[in-house]
């Protein structure tokens, strides 16, 4: 829910209780005081016709005015005056009328005479009628100002805030911007806004540290790599060497090898991340695609391979794109089942290797993540993929993954590659 | 020949005189930084240079570009942990023969020595001789008494890396990167190594030369010219 919605429903809420409670609350009071006023009109006449009941009189009138009835009773009877609510027929009006009585008795020339006086209550409840729905209209104005009140000074007061977040929304770390945020005149903002500057800038420097450490320690440790390496190679050129101690140096030569290339990896992976391969330049892709199957034909006799490359020149890093195909051609020999068939195509800058093989164990959207790897090629490194997507991401170019008709398929469309292309010639 | 290393980390200019000072025609000198270079560069002559670009007191490149000016004819050879295209490609504007990225396997640093000495010192029409068979770099092409011998490229650039280093025990690894490229590493799928050796083995059998091929086990492949 936005803050917003919240707040304005929240309020909205709040006042229509509070509106709600208040109305019953002032209809309540409104009606005692009519009541008290009507009650307090009834007793007043009741009195004036005690006075000016002639008490000597052997039989008094039926009515003193059109409001009163008379009627004799019993001699032992009294009664205590009460207020009671009735309703009688206007002949007028054509509708019963609510009314209070005030009854009492009267005592003349010792019979008593039961007295009852009527009130019409009909304007009183007009008059309740008419405050309450002023109540309700003021009610519902009022609460539609709220709503609105509510977003006009939101908008005013949360303004800073959300400019502060919309900067830090779109605040990319890897680009290694500065990020400066405006000022407010609310100090919690300006608060929010120092907090979160300092934060960021600690991250910055963080991420800066940490990508030193692993650009400095992957390019530092290929010295002693390489060292490891021709001594190992060395040795195995020994004369008399038994057959345990061959296997022995080749162990270490294969891991030293392996240890080498994931090193190798892991720097060309941060290399990209650092946008260290800034420098493109038109390549012919046809050429270099026919190159890297040429050597990689050495490979793939014993697989049914075909490929369909048409010209198509792209503006991009050589290195990078030798890369991204080397590692998506190297992909398609390695997992693809023997006697299998591997497809390149590159028709309308579409690149698109296809090639035989069992379905992934892994689940299909981690199949570029690192370390990730088919469970039959334990020696692989897991990288070659995560560097394919590193390269595609780098040059926002859309790499596609399905696995159909027992063939795993990869797309890469470099037709983004060619307007550059044009615009540099 | 004589072949100047120049490379700061001693260990590694150790190992790669070592290898190379195994094959009789190769003397070797040693240079650990730019200085001792300039000096022995001045003192003698050299066959081929091979160098690091990063120096503790100067550039690899310096040292390519006074070889240079110096108008020595000598085949030069960067070795570099740096694989970047500019990096190589200003090595080979300076006027570098090949450019070899750490790390690499010595036997390969040796093809590629070998290869350029071939080109410098015969311009190029070198041809290798053992027992029978000839071997014309030039043409690319290989006889057996007199009889030619029907090579893929494959082939004929694996006969030709044990050639350069006959006697010599060659890793399966370093002979796939060798016919594939560095950036091979699928160890998994090595077998095509076999394939391609068990191929030329037979063809060179087939006309009359000895079993130069010795299987070294678990490691690699040996090729036996003595």
């Amino acid at each position: 829910m936005r803050l917003l919605t919240r707040t304005s429903l929240l309020i909205t809420t709040i006042s229509l209780f509070i509106l709600f409670i208040g109305s019953i609350v002032f209809f309540q009071i409104t009606r005692r005081i009519i009541d008290k006023q009507v009650n307090m009109e009834l007793l007043s006449m009741m009195h004036s016709t005690m006075q000016n009941f002639d008490k000597n009189i052997a039989n008094p009138p039926a009515s003193f005015s059109y409001n009163t009835i008379i009627k004799r009773i019993s001699p032992n009877k009294t009664i205590i005056p009460e207020f009671q609510d009735t309703t009688i027929y206007s002949t007028f009006e054509k509708k019963y009328i609510p009314n209070r009585v005030l009854v009492f008795t009267l005592t003349a020339n010792r019979q008593n005479y039961q007295v009852e006086i009527y009130k019409s209550m009909l304007e009183p409840n007009t008059l309740l009628e008419s405050i309450t729905l002023a109540t309700l209209v003021l009610a519902i104005v009022l609460i539609i100002s709220i709503y609105f009140i509510n977003r006009i000074i939101f908008r005013s007061i949360w303004r800073d805030f959300f400019t502060s977040l919309k900067k830090i929304e779109n605040y990319d770390i890897k680009k290694l911007d500065n990020i400066t945020l405006k000022n407010s005149e609310i100090i919690e903002f300006n608060t929010l806004n120092q907090v979160l500057t300092t934060l960021i800038s600690r991250i910055k420097k963080d991420f800066l540290n940490l990508k030193e450490l692993t650009a400095n320690t992957t390019h530092e440790l290929q010295t002693p790599l390489a060292i490891i390496r021709s001594k190992a190679e060395l040795l195995l050129q020994s004369d008399n060497l038994s057959e345990n101690q061959t296997d022995l140096i080749s162990g270490v030569l294969q891991s030293a090898h392996r240890l080498s290339k994931l090193n190798e990896s892991l720097l060309l992976i941060t290399k990209i991340e650092n946008n260290q391969f800034a420098r493109s330049e038109p390549v012919k892709m046809a050429e270099t695609l026919k190159t890297h199957i040429e050597n990689f034909q050495a490979l793939i006799d014993y697989s049914h391979f075909q490929s369909d490359i048409r010209h198509g020149n792209i503006y991009i890093n050589p290195l990078l794109l030798d890369v991204l195909l080397i590692n998506l051609l190297k992909n398609a020999i390695s997992y693809c089942n023997k006697k299998g068939e591997i497809y390149v195509n590159y028709i309308d800058y579409e690149f698109h290797v296809a090639n035989s093989g069992k379905a992934l164990e892994i689940p299909r959207e981690r199949i570029f993540d690192r370390f990730v790897k088919g469970s039959e090629n334990s020696e692989s490194s897991g990288l070659g993929l995560c560097i394919v997507k590193k390269i595609c991401d780098y040059y926002k170019l859309p790499v596609k993954y399905e696995y159909k008709s027992s063939m795993h398929h990869f797309t890469i469309d470099f037709s983004s590659l060619v307007e550059q292309l044009e615009t540099v010639v | 020949m004589k072949i100047l290393i120049v490379e700061d980390e001693k260990e590694l200019a150790n190992s790669i005189v070592n290898y190379l000072v195994k094959f009789e025609e190769f003397t070797c000198d040693m240079a650990l930084n730019y200085n001792k270079a300039m000096q022995l560069m001045e003192s003698f002559d050299y066959d081929c240079l091979i160098v690091d670009i990063g120096l503790p007191d100067g550039s690899g490149l310096d040292v390519i570009r006074e070889a240079k000016s110096m108008d020595l004819n000598m085949g030069i050879i960067i070795i570099s942990a740096n694989n970047t295209l500019d990096d190589k490609i200003e090595g080979l504007n300076v006027g570098a023969d090949d450019y070899l990225i750490k790390p690499f396997h010595l036997s390969e640093l040796n093809a590629r020595v070998h290869s350029i000495l071939r080109r410098i010192r015969f311009e190029g029409k070198s041809v290798i001789k053992i027992d029978e068979m000839l071997v014309d770099t030039l043409k690319r092409q290989v006889t057996v008494k007199d009889e030619n011998v029907d090579l893929t490229k494959s082939e004929y650039d694996l006969l030709l890396y044990f050639l350069s280093n006959r006697n010599k025990v060659l890793t399966k690894v370093s002979i796939a990167e060798h016919l594939c490229g560095e950036y091979i590493d699928i160890y998994s799928s090595l077998d095509f190594v076999y394939t391609h050796i068990k191929n030329l083995r037979k063809k060179l059998l087939d006309k009359g030369c000895p079993d130069y091929i010795k299987t070294v086990y678990g490691v690699g492949y040996k090729f036996i010219t003595e």
